[in-house]
């Protein structure tokens, strides 16, 4: 059995290397000419320069049934292309690819193509910091100006009021933490509830209490 | 009688998708026919080449995202042709059209002849300028050469 990787620029070097160290036959195909030559000084595999969507480009690496074929080219529809060649004319059991566009997972599923959806998991970690982002510029909407601001803490390791409960801080009046940014979650805080490291704290508090606040949470 | 005439007035709604040279003359050609018809092309510099007399829609955008066919109504077409310049996007378009929007008919341009098969491999009817070029020059060399007296056919 051996993996054929079709298009990409780093990925697949540093795939190559895994695949390769675990001893698996590696071969790859680039329209790359300069990445080729480089790759085939830098990779113990099989360099092909070509155009992985053309059958006669394909027809050189002897593909089998069993071998893995994982597509990295920039576009959804190149891709589901050359999926579909190996499946039609090698018949190609696996296939994986990257998928851009969400929305043609569809169609990717239905042939049996397997898709690493890399828009949604990187739309998946900035959801959350989007989110503390639009909090905070409601809030400040509708406080500057009006005699009260928004503050972000971001809680380190080191930070003192880590570990701590929010009714330990004895906070006083004029100061709410309205937010706790942790992970990808949005907590609405209680006295009891423990801030920990890397925890992003969002507080409004009064014009007069900024000085207080920052004593509290920073220093 | 009167499903008759609905019949009789049914007009086929056909979406070709690409303005080039050869998506222009279909879509020109099919709208002076009389078929309901939209065109999808990306670049509006493309759809400017269209005849005065093209009766039918443009829809500028890339028809392998889905809104795009979607405004085109693709779910309510009865043919699609695909006649971009590349296969790979004729391949995915027709696809998208026939497998997700359940579009019956769907003819495709293949500009490269080893592509055929996949295509119609797929339930894709194929049109391959390359092999109708081939065709028309065998018959019009095989007109030329009458066959000789007491050669067998």
């Amino acid at each position: 059995m051996k993996v054929i990787i079709i298009g990409g620029e780093r990925v697949p070097y540093f795939l190559a290397k895994k695949l390769i160290a675990s001893g698996y036959k590696v071969y790859f195909v680039n329209k790359d000419k300069e990445l080729c030559e480089e790759y085939s000084r830098t990779l113990n595999a099989t360099i092909i320069y070509g155009d992985g969507q053309s059958k006669a480009v394909l027809d050189h690496l002897g593909i089998e049934p069993d071998d893995i074929v994982v597509l990295l080219t920039e576009r959804d529809r190149k891709n589901f292309f050359i999926a579909r060649l190996v499946q039609e004319y090698y018949k190609v059991r696996n296939v994986v690819t990257f998928l851009n566009n969400s929305e043609n997972e569809d169609l990717f599923d239905r042939y049996g193509i397997r898709t690493l959806k890399v828009t949604d998991l990187i739309m998946q970690n900035i959801e959350p910091l989007l989110f503390e982002n639009e909090v905070v510029e409601m809030i400040n909407d509708e406080a500057s100006n009006r005699g009260a601001t928004v503050l972000k803490v971001d809680v380190d390791w080191d930070s003192k009021i880590a570990n701590k409960a929010l009714h330990e801080l004895k906070i006083p009046d004029g100061i709410v933490v309205v937010g706790i940014v942790r992970e990808d979650k949005y907590l609405i805080p209680r006295g009891d509830t423990i801030i920990k490291p890397d925890d992003k704290l969002i507080l409004i508090c009064s014009e007069e209490q900024s000085k207080a606040a920052m004593e509290i949470f920073f220093l | 009688m009167k499903l008759k005439q609905i019949d009789i007035n049914y007009r086929l709604y056909v979406i070709v998708v690409g303005c080039g040279r050869i998506g222009l003359e279909v879509a020109t050609h099919l709208s002076d026919t009389g078929f309901d018809m939209t065109i999808v092309e990306k670049s509006p510099d493309a759809l400017s080449a269209l005849p005065e007399n093209y009766g039918g829609f443009t829809i500028i955008g890339d028809a392998t995202e889905r809104d795009v066919l979607k405004r085109a109504k693709a779910e309510k077409a009865d043919l699609l042709i695909a006649t971009t310049g590349d296969d790979p996007t004729n391949y995915f378009v027709s696809l998208i059209g026939s497998k997700i929007f359940g579009i019956t008919n769907v003819i495709s341009l293949v500009r490269s002849k080893e592509n055929v098969t996949l295509f119609e491999n797929s339930g894709i009817r194929v049109i391959s300028p390359i092999n109708l070029a081939i065709e028309t020059f065998q018959r019009s060399i095989l007109e030329g050469v009458e066959p000789a007296a007491g050669d067998d056919k």
